[in-house]
């Protein structure tokens, strides 16, 4: 019994340390490892929904410019857009498969 | 009562890969898509500043790619319909500022109970043309010539 009691609190105290150690290097260093140790896999998720982030992002432009939602827009008016946007207007095009 | 080694190691070795990945970060050896995603957050946020200094992190160590031009279009499209709200309000502040001393504006601007009016808009107009001078540096910090890139 003694010696659970004395291993308990020998784990509790190390565990403290280990927590005090672990927050004094964030406040000083100002970084987090842990989420160091996740933007590996954060960078291939970013990789992967760029995409949609791209249309997205143009639909926002689409929106300020002609003051409607993108699917809304007249022929002509995504004639204009794909005037002053070539790019964005290709990549359109292609991601949504017009 | 000190932390157990192994457990000192591990924290040792997150806190080395965090800063090698800061590092890395920082000067543009991410993946592309990685900058890309946060110009584009960034600029969903109206932040231009950041907005543009990702994408310019996303070919500085990489080849422009289809992605990252239509994200500088995207960010310069973005620019461009800020500075053409700014000169339509500019335009119009002008015109009850300076009218031609023929028309009724003219006249309305020399009375005294005005004034206060005329200062607001006065100051207004330069906060706009303070604004407008920031958006066109941003829109010629982007369509800077960008480095050679170094890798892939």
């Amino acid at each position: 019994m003694r010696k659970i009691a004395k291993t308990t609190a020998a784990g509790g105290a190390g565990f403290l340390a280990g927590l005090l150690l672990e927050k004094g290097l964030e406040s000083l260093t100002g970084l987090d490892f842990v989420d160091g140790l996740f933007a590996v896999s954060g960078s291939i998720l970013a990789a992967l929904s760029v995409n949609r982030d791209l249309v997205e992002a143009a639909a926002r432009n689409i929106e300020q410019m002609f003051g409607k939602d993108p699917l809304e827009i007249t022929e002509s008016e995504w004639r204009q857009f794909k005037e002053t946007n070539p790019k964005t207007a290709e990549w359109l095009e292609k991601a949504l498969k017009v | 009562m000190v932390p157990a080694l192994s457990f000192l190691a591990k924290v040792l070795a997150g806190l080395i890969t965090a800063a090698g990945l800061d590092q890395l970060t920082k000067h543009g050896y991410m993946p592309q898509a990685t900058y890309i995603k946060a110009a584009l957050k960034a600029l969903e946020k109206d932040d231009l500043d950041e907005a543009i200094r990702n994408y310019k992190l996303s070919v500085k160590k990489w080849r422009p790619s289809q992605r990252s031009e239509v994200t500088a279009e995207i960010i310069s499209s973005a620019i461009s319909l800020r500075l053409a709200k700014l000169e339509s309000r500019l335009a119009e502040l002008q015109a009850i500022l300076h009218p031609p001393w023929y028309s009724l504006q003219y006249w309305r601007n020399l009375l005294p109970k005005n004034r206060d009016r005329l200062e607001q808009l006065r100051q207004e107009q330069e906060g706009f043309a303070e604004a407008m001078r920031v958006l066109q540096k941003l829109q010629a910090k982007l369509e800077e010539n960008d480095k050679v890139p170094q890798g892939n």
